[in-house]
C-alpha cells in the first residue's frame, strides 16, 4: 500500500498526488461531523455537547486555553477514547468504538504533541513502524525504507538523517518525523495537535506549504494550535473550544483576533509590548566568550547583564539548548570560558553552577525538569533543601510555606501545595518549574522555551514573572522558537547560527524578519547586528 | 452488607426522616474509608495484615503462638533482615538496588572470623575490618553504577558472584568456634534479647530519622523521581547515590558479623538468598523498583510479615516450602493492588 506512494524513490510529492485520488470526494458532503460529543473523566467534565463538521480540502482550527478539551477531542477522532455519547460520522458513516488501527485504516492521522517513540530505534523504522517493506520471507527492506524515510523527510528540509537513532534528534526533530510519517500513505484527515510549538518559523512555512499543497488534493486537516496568527495564516475555518464546550464556530473571513481571544478566555488580555530598560553599565553577570560544545556549539561569545533579558534566537538545532547546557555545566565544555561577575568560572556539574548564583529551566519539563509523581511542595524542594532545612534536617512547615507563597504570587492553580504535579496542567507545570528557581533567587536564570505548549494566560503570567524578576536584578537568558515571543520579552537578542552567534539585534526595535535571516543566513540589510 | 445499609441510610437521610439511618450511613462511610485508607499506603495494608496474622493465630494456638518466647523467636528472626532492608529501602528510593547483599554477609562474617582466629586480631578491630570491606564493597558497586553507568542489576548481580567466590577463596566452606572476643558482639544478652536485636532496633530507628528528616537522605528521593531533573537541579546523583551503596554493603556487613559472633561461626553461603528476601520485604513494605517512595519503618514492616509467616506455617504444621509460596503470593497481590487503586485514582 504505502510502497505504491512513495516507495518508488521519487520525492514524496508523489505521496500527496496519491493521498489525492482517495481524498477527492465531491466537496458538498463533509468528510468527518461530529455530533454532540460528550465525555467525563473522574471529576472533570472534558466534552460536553462537541458538534463539528470537517469539510474536505479545509483547515479546520480548534483553538482554546489549556484544559479546553483539544486533546481529549483529537483523542475521540482518532479512536484513541471512545466518547460517552454523541456520534462521529466519517464520509457519512457512522464510526462505532473506532480502533486506532481502523482510524489509519481510514486514512485518518494524528500527530500527537510530543509524539512517543522509541529512543533506540532509527528513524525511518519508527516512521514506517507497522508498515516496513518487505522482502521475501518477511524480511524488512531497510534500504527501501530508508529512501521512503528520506523522501517523506524531504519537503520539510530538517537536517535528519533516516538512520539516525531517534534519540540522538532534538524534540523538533522528533516533531518533524513523526508529520512525516503521518503524511505518507492514504491520507484523508490529518490531525496536527500544536503542531509548530517547537518549531523554528522556516519550518513552520515549510509546514503551511506541505498543508496548502494536501488540502488542493482534498484532505482535510484539523489545526490544534495556541498560536492565533497561525489560525489566520492557515485556516478556512476556527472553531474555538472553552471548558470541553464550543464556545464559537466561524470561517476565518468573519472573524478578528480580539474576538477569538475574548471566546478563548472570556476576556481581553493587552498584547502590547513593555520595553525593558537596556542597561549596559557594569561588569556583566555572565560572559561568555568563544564557547565550544562539540557537537552543536562551535564560537558563541555574549553576555547578560543585571537586569537584563537576553535571548537566543536561532532555527531549531543551531546549537541554542545546548549552548545554555554548556553555561550550565549541563554538558563538558571543550573551548573558550564561561565569566560570572567578573571571573572565570571553572564549574563542570549543574551543583557547581548552582553554587555560582546561576539556575536553569530546562526545554522538556517532564522529562527533566520536574518529577511529575511528586506534589509541588516536593517539586520546589529539590533544588531548595539547603534553605528549606536546619543543622541538615527538612523543616517541613518552610517547605510547606515556601510553596504557598509561589502559588500565590505565580497564580498556580489549583492552589494545592500537596497536589501531585501530573495533574496539573501544563502552563502551571511550567510556572511549578519556574517557581522552584525563582525561589532561589539566582543572579542568572537561564530558560529555555518558556512557554511552549502553554495557554495564552499562563503565557502572559509567566513573561509578567520574567520582567519582574529582572527588574528586580536578575540576569536572564531566554532560549525561544517563538519570535513575537522573543521581540516581546528580549532587551537584546542574540542570534545563533550553526553552532556560532551570527548577530545581536536591539530588542526595542528588531523585526521578525531581521531575525529570521540572520538565524537563516539570507541577506538582510544587516544594520543592527553587532 | 455494609454498603447495603448505607445507601438505605441515604435514601431514609435524603427523605428527612430522622434516626439510626443517618449513623448507618456514616458507618458504612468509615468503613469505606477505613479501606481505602488501608489500601492507598501499602505498609498500612502490611500492618493491617499483621495485626490479622497475629490476631488470627492468637485464637487458633492460644498456648503456643501470643507467648514471650515466641514473639523473642520472631523478632530475634528478624534482626538480620531488618538492618540490612534499611540500606536497600536508601537504593530502592534512589531507584537502585543491590543483589550482593548476601554474598557481602558472607564475606564480612568470613573477614571477621579470619582475622580473628587466623592472623589473632582483637575481635572489636576484626569486626571493623569486615566492616570495612562491606564498605569498600558498596564503594565497587557504586562507582560501577554511577562512574561507568551500568544497570545496578547487572553489576550487583556480577559482584554477588564475585563476592561469593572471593568469599570461598579465602575460607572454603567456612570457619568455626569463634574466639569469645568476636562471639560477645551476638551472644551478650540485654533486656532479654541478645545484642543483635538491640543494634537492629537502633539502625532502623538512625536509618528512619536519616530518611524522613534529613535533607541530605532526601535525596535520593529525588534522584529515584526523576534522576536527570534532581542532578539539573543541582543534586550530585553519582556522589549521593555511591553513598546508599556504601551504607547498603555496610548494613550488611555488620549483619554478617552479628549473624558469625551469634553462631560463633562464619558459613561462606550465610547470605545466600537473603537479597531477594530483602528485596520482596522492601516491596512488600512499600518501595517501588521505579524509584522515589518507601520508608524505612514501612521495610521493617515487609520484614517483620515475612518472618511473622514463617513462624505461623510452623505452628500450622505446614511443610516450610509452603513458606515461599506464601510470600510470594501475599508480594505479587498487595503489589498488584498497590497499582489497581492508583491506576483509579491517576
Amino acid at each position: 500500500m504505502t510502497s505504491d506512494l512513495i516507495g518508488n524513490g521519487q520525492t514524496a510529492q508523489n505521496g500527496y498526488e496519491a493521498a489525492a485520488v482517495q481524498g477527492a470526494g465531491p466537496p458538498e458532503t463533509p468528510l468527518l461531523t461530529i455530533e454532540g460529543i460528550c465525555k467525563s473523566f473522574p471529576g472533570v467534565q472534558a466534552l460536553g455537547d462537541v458538534s463539528l463538521v470537517i469539510a474536505p480540502g479545509q483547515v479546520h482550527a480548534i483553538v482554546g486555553e489549556n484544559g479546553a478539551g483539544k486533546s481529549t477531542l483529537v483523542q475521540v477522532i482518532s479512536g484513541a477514547i471512545s466518547p460517552d455519547s454523541g456520534r462521529l460520522l466519517f464520509d457519512g458513516d457512522e464510526l462505532h468504538g473506532l480502533s486506532r488501527q481502523e482510524a489509519t485504516r481510514l486514512g485518518i492521522r494524528p500527530v500527537y504533541q510530543q509524539d512517543v517513540m522509541a529512543e533506540n530505534l532509527s528513524v525511518a523504522e519508527c516512521m514506517f513502524f507497522g508498515k516496513q517493506p518487505k522482502r521475501s520471507f518477511g524480511r524488512i527492506n531497510w534500504l527501501q525504507m530508508n529512501q521512503w524515510a528520506a523522501s517523506a523527510l524531504e519537503p520539510f528540509h530538517a537536517d535528519i538523517r533516516p538512520s539516525a537513532k531517534v534519540g540522538s534528534l532534538s524534540l523538533a526533530q522528533r516533531e518533524i518525523a513523526s508529520m512525516a510519517s503521518a503524511i505518507t500513505g492514504s491520507l484523508r484527515l490529518l490531525i496536527l495537535d500544536e503542531p509548530t510549538s517547537l518549531l523554528t518559523r522556516s519550518d513552520t512555512e515549510r509546514l503551511f506549504e506541505i498543508i496548502r499543497r494536501l488540502t488542493q488534493k482534498g484532505v482535510a486537516v484539523l489545526y490544534i494550535t495556541h498560536r492565533l496568527a497561525e489560525v489566520f495564516e492557515i485556516a478556512d475555518r476556527v472553531t474555538v473550544l472553552k471548558d470541553g464546550r464550543v464556545s464559537g464556530s466561524r470561517p476565518i473571513a468573519k472573524v478578528s483576533p480580539a474576538e477569538l481571544i475574548r471566546l478563548m478566555v472570556g476576556r481581553d488580555l493587552s498584547f502590547e509590548r513593555k520595553p525593558g530598560s537596556t542597561s549596559t553599565d557594569g561588569i556583566p553577570v555572565l560572559d561568555v566568550r568563544n564557547l565550544c560544545s562539540s557537537p552543536r556549539v562551535h564560537d558563541v561569545s555574549f553576555d547578560v547583564r543585571r537586569g537584563e533579558i537576553v535571548c537566543l534566537a536561532g532555527l531549531v538545532g543551531a546549537g541554542r539548548t545546548e549552548t545554555c547546557e554548556a553555561i550550565f555545566g549541563a554538558r563538558p565544555r571543550n573551548g573558550g570560558s564561561v565569566w560570572i561577575n567578573g571571573t572565570p568560572s571553572d564549574h563542570h556539574s549543574p551543583a557547581e553552577a548552582i553554587e555560582r548564583g546561576m539556575a536553569m529551566v530546562p526545554e522538556d519539563r517532564l522529562q527533566s525538569g520536574l518529577i511529575p509523581r511528586m506534589t509541588i511542595v516536593q517539586n520546589l524542594a529539590v533544588c531548595n533543601l539547603d534553605q528549606l532545612s536546619k543543622l541538615g534536617l527538612v523543616v517541613n512547615s518552610r517547605a510547606r510555606r515556601l510553596a504557598e507563597t509561589y502559588i500565590r504570587e505565580l497564580r498556580i492553580s489549583p492552589p494545592d501545595p500537596s497536589r501531585r504535579v501530573a495533574e496539573l496542567s501544563g502552563g502551571n507545570q511550567q510556572k511549578v518549574l519556574l517557581a522552584k528557581w525563582l525561589a532561589r533567587k539566582p543572579e542568572l536564570l537561564i530558560i529555555d522555551e518558556p512557554t511552549r505548549g502553554v495557554d495564552v494566560g499562563a503565557r502572559e503570567d509567566l513573561h509578567r514573572i520574567l520582567r519582574e524578576s529582572a527588574s528586580q536584578g536578575a540576569a536572564i537568558l531566554v532560549v525561544s522558537s517563538d519570535l513575537p515571543e522573543v521581540l516581546s520579552l528580549a532587551d537584546r537578542i542574540i542570534v545563533i547560527r550553526e553552532g556560532r552567534n551570527v548577530g545581536m539585534l536591539n530588542g526595542a526595535d528588531a523585526t521578525e524578519e531581521e531575525v529570521i535571516c540572520l538565524a537563516s543566513g539570507e541577506p538582510y540589510n544587516v544594520q543592527g547586528a553587532a | 452488607m455494609n454498603t447495603e445499609t448505607g445507601s438505605q441510610g441515604h435514601t431514609v437521610g435524603r427523605s428527612g426522616i430522622a434516626g439510626r439511618a443517618p449513623l448507618a450511613e456514616r458507618l458504612a462511610r468509615l468503613t469505606r474509608e477505613t479501606a481505602l485508607w488501608f489500601l492507598e499506603s501499602r505498609p498500612r495494608l502490611i500492618a493491617l495484615l499483621i495485626i490479622v496474622v497475629v490476631l488470627a493465630m492468637a485464637a487458633l494456638y492460644p498456648s503456643t503462638f501470643p507467648t514471650m518466647p515466641n514473639a523473642k523467636a520472631v523478632l530475634l528472626n528478624t534482626t538480620r533482615n531488618s538492618i540490612m532492608v534499611c540500606g536497600m529501602m536508601m537504593l530502592l528510593a534512589a531507584g537502585a538496588f543491590d543483589l550482593s547483599v548476601g554474598s557481602v554477609l558472607s564475606l564480612a562474617g568470613i573477614v571477621a572470623g579470619t582475622l580473628s582466629i587466623g592472623l589473632g586480631v582483637p575481635g572489636p578491630i576484626a569486626a571493623l575490618c569486615a566492616l570495612a570491606t562491606g564498605a569498600g564493597a558498596g564503594l565497587i558497586n557504586g562507582l560501577l553504577v554511577t562512574r561507568l553507568r551500568i544497570n545496578p542489576l547487572i553489576v550487583t548481580l556480577g559482584t554477588m558472584s564475585a563476592f561469593l567466590g572471593l568469599t570461598q577463596l579465602i575460607s572454603g566452606s567456612g570457619i568455626d568456634r569463634l574466639p569469645a572476643s568476636l562471639t560477645v558482639f551476638g551472644q551478650t544478652v540485654l533486656f532479654g534479647f541478645q545484642l543483635p536485636f538491640w543494634i537492629a532496633i537502633t539502625v532502623v530507628l538512625v536509618s528512619w530519622f536519616l530518611m524522613s528528616q534529613t535533607a541530605y537522605f532526601r535525596q535520593l528521593y529525588f534522584i529515584g523521581g526523576n534522576a536527570k531533573a534532581a542532578k539539573l537541579s543541582g543534586i550530585r546523583n553519582a556522589r549521593v547515590l555511591t553513598v546508599a551503596f556504601m551504607i547498603m554493603g555496610t548494613l550488611a556487613a555488620l549483619a554478617g558479623v552479628l549473624d558469625a559472633a551469634r553462631l560463633s561461626g562464619a558459613d561462606s553461603t550465610a547470605g545466600a538468598g537473603s537479597e531477594l528476601q530483602i528485596v520482596t520485604a522492601a516491596v512488600l513494605g512499600g518501595a517501588s523498583l521505579e524509584g522515589g517512595e518507601g520508608t524505612v519503618l514501612g521495610g521493617v514492616l515487609g520484614v517483620l510479615f515475612i518472618a511473622l509467616v514463617q513462624n505461623s506455617l510452623l505452628h500450622l504444621g505446614v511443610g516450610v516450602f509452603w513458606q515461599n509460596i506464601v510470600t510470594g503470593v501475599v508480594l505479587i497481590i498487595a503489589v498488584g493492588l498497590d497499582s489497581v487503586t492508583h491506576r483509579e485514582s491517576a
